[in-house]
């Protein structure tokens, strides 16, 4: 397994980290879908502030192209449920979170921010470990994953001095 | 004094054109589907799910491990 430290993740790790990093957190705010998912999570463990956490390794799919890909889109599923039927209203809506011994009032907004936050952060190591081997993702690299495009103007509707 | 006649008949007609273009920008759908609160949240992270597309894409064909 090719990794650009020893103490570094691998490509298939990064690949399972985010999709077990949106279950944790949605678990966290009680998002629909998350049980069909967590449940299906053998390893886990209490963190010092009482949290439940993944222990990733007890799911062993990271070379595994296929697993990880199926990870990825059951994961992104309950995202996609939880965003279609959740609405702006919505987002003002908290919950306790304890963390390093302090509570936190957590908002849906900052969690789904997290989440996607983090689908980023590592969607850019996946590039980047991607491209230091020389595979080509184009649209994770060379498109920066900024594939869909925002709706063309209405011509009738533009904006500015007339 | 014609000539400054004339240009204050232009400047009010500029002014009149910035107000109406004012008025147009205010009535942006943008600037008000932005402040209600029954807007699905699928419409305002769209483009995650470009996003989510673009991660699988670069997995699917990988020939693990790697």
């Amino acid at each position: 397994v090719w990794r650009p430290a020893p103490a570094a993740n691998s490509v298939g790790e990064i690949a399972r980290h985010i999709s077990l990093g949106r279950i944790t957190w949605f678990m966290r705010m009680g998002a629909p879908g998350y049980e069909q998912l967590s449940s299906r999570i053998e390893g886990w463990e209490t963190d010092p502030d009482g949290n439940l956490d993944i222990v990733e390794s007890s799911l062993a799919i990271t070379d595994q192209a296929g697993e990880l890909v199926h990870w990825l889109e059951a994961t992104w599923e309950m995202v996609e449920n939880t965003l279609k039927g959740w609405y702006v209203s919505d987002l003002a809506r908290t919950y306790l979170h304890k963390w390093n011994g302090q509570v936190y009032s957590v908002s849906r907004q900052w969690t789904i921010w997290r989440v996607l936050s983090h689908d980023i952060h590592h969607g850019g190591e996946l590039s980047l470990m991607l491209g230091l081997q020389g595979i080509q993702a184009f649209e994770l690299s060379g498109l920066f994953g900024h594939i869909i495009l925002p709706p063309l103007a209405d011509q009738a509707n533009l904006g500015g001095p007339q | 004094m014609i000539l400054i006649m004339r240009l204050n008949l232009i400047q009010g007609k500029t002014s009149r054109r910035r107000f109406k273009w004012l008025q147009q920008a205010m009535r942006d759908p943008m600037s008000t589907e932005s402040k209600d609160s029954s807007v699905s949240l699928m419409s305002v992270f769209e483009g995650w799910n470009g996003y989510q597309t673009s991660l699988v894409n670069a997995i699917a064909p990988l020939p693990l491990p790697n």
